[in-house]
């Protein structure tokens, strides 16, 4: 009985199937149970629809960002895990610089993984809410199209709201 | 088969762009966000109301997201009818369905609410600091916040100070009204404490000439997100709105009564 376990593990091995997911950018792949990856809604539609091959393509997903995403779904696909545990975990996941949390915020939108995207949406929001908004117009690349009379202006009305800042 | 939704240049932050060379075009993943209305409104919702306030600056399309009507609607549903406020006094605590009616205790004013923009139940709490007025006739408050969550209090913000020329600071009305609980003051400024926690003062218009030596009030409230303050003087009649989002902008209507 010695090679019990490798048995097992074929006589189970139809229920539980794998997806790879495949990350274009720099071709890093990832085996993942199929119930994990099923909480991406995209992918879930592109199973259903008998769309997906052995080997899932993510085109715009670089592996660092896949790895922190398939962390999070094998999170939460796990039955056992308490709330509290799930709460220290998502928070582990994303105390990351905002870069890589935008990158994050636009996978889990891609993928469409509700939860990852509440989670992150709601760090970002943190990491950016007391800071001045020039620096915020910075990290969006977001350009001022407001005239320096209209930006005043804008101002303005909140004044209250920028005691202390820039 | 392939992911065939996304046809635009790859994901990526600043740090992998060298892996994209062969693209014709890079767009950094910061641009996406910024491009796409949904995902930075997804941000911008969770975001407290200062920094919304100042973000309006950040750009034209940042403003009109944040002044977007559904926006505001799905950010704060229903912020006039906050259905747990209460405070309680020295006699222990008193429970308001409607808001809060009026206190003028001094001494000790405890005010609990249900916090809409968290979701979560808190308490707040204001006290003043040692005598109920203090030399110069200036009151200290410091409030102070329950977490039902951790079953503890904290103090919240920095200590407040209240010019009180007439030994008569009042805590009428405890209205919610643009993210912040408003209270009237027949006598100088009216207060407000803010879901940032913080308490701040609020111009009122100066009471008519004539020998009217406090505000004659007799409404102070939230309707359609306006807030409403309606005084009579004598023949006068007096309708006060503040604008939703302008703390400090109050339009007057007088409305001679007939005899």
């Amino acid at each position: 009985m010695a090679s019990a376990p490798e048995n097992e593990k074929n006589a189970s091995a139809p229920e539980k199937k794998t997806l790879t997911l495949k990350s274009m950018i720099n071709n890093e792949e990832f085996v993942v149970d199929e119930h994990v990856a099923l909480q991406s809604v995209t992918i879930k539609n592109m199973v259903d629809s008998d769309c997906a091959g052995d080997v899932i393509p993510v085109p715009t997903i670089s592996g660092e960002i896949l790895a922190l995403v398939i962390e999070y779904c094998k999170n939460h696909a796990n039955p056992s895990a308490s709330e509290d545990d799930l709460k220290k975990a998502d928070a582990g996941i994303v105390a990351k610089d905002i870069y890589t949390l935008i990158d994050l915020v636009l996978a889990a939108n891609f993928l469409d993984i509700k939860g990852l995207l509440e989670v992150t949406s709601q760090k970002i929001a943190d990491s950016i809410k007391d800071l001045p908004h020039q620096d915020v117009r910075e990290i969006f690349g977001v350009e001022n199209d407001y005239t320096p009379e209209e930006e005043a202006a804008v101002r303005a009305e909140h004044d209250w709201a920028f005691e202390g800042f820039p | 088969m392939q992911f065939g939704l996304i046809q635009d240049a790859s994901i990526g932050s600043k740090h992998n762009i060298t892996s994209l060379s062969s693209m014709p075009e890079y767009t950094s993943s910061a641009d996406k966000v910024a491009a796409n209305n949904d995902l930075l409104t997804e941000i911008l919702i969770r975001l407290p109301a200062r920094s919304l306030m100042r973000f309006k600056s950040v750009s034209k399309h940042w403003l009109s997201l944040i002044i977007d009507q559904f926006f505001v609607l799905c950010r704060n549903p229903d912020s006039s009818t906050v259905s747990g406020l209460y405070y309680c006094t020295r006699l222990g605590p008193v429970l308001s369905q409607n808001l809060i009616s009026s206190l003028s205790s001094m001494r000790e004013i405890q005010l609990m609410t249900l916090d809409p923009d968290h979701l979560t139940t808190r308490l707040f709490v204001f006290r003043p600091l040692g005598l109920m007025c203090l030399p110069f006739k200036v009151c200290y408050y410091r409030s102070e916040i329950y977490s039902t969550e951790t079953g503890s209090w904290r103090a919240s913000g920095e200590p407040f100070t209240i010019e009180n020329d007439n030994n008569n600071m009042q805590f009428h009305a405890g209205v919610y009204w643009n993210g912040a609980i408003n209270w009237f003051n027949t006598w100088g400024d009216s207060l407000y404490f803010d879901v940032d926690e913080r308490l701040g003062t609020m111009p009122m218009l100066p009471v008519p000439e004539g020998n009217w030596y406090k505000r004659e009030f007799r409404h102070y409230g939230v309707s359609r997100s306006h807030l409403h303050l309606v005084e009579i003087y004598g023949p006068v009649t007096c309708f006060n709105f503040l604008q939703d989002g302008e703390r400090l902008l109050w339009v007057v209507c007088e409305i001679p009564r007939r005899s």
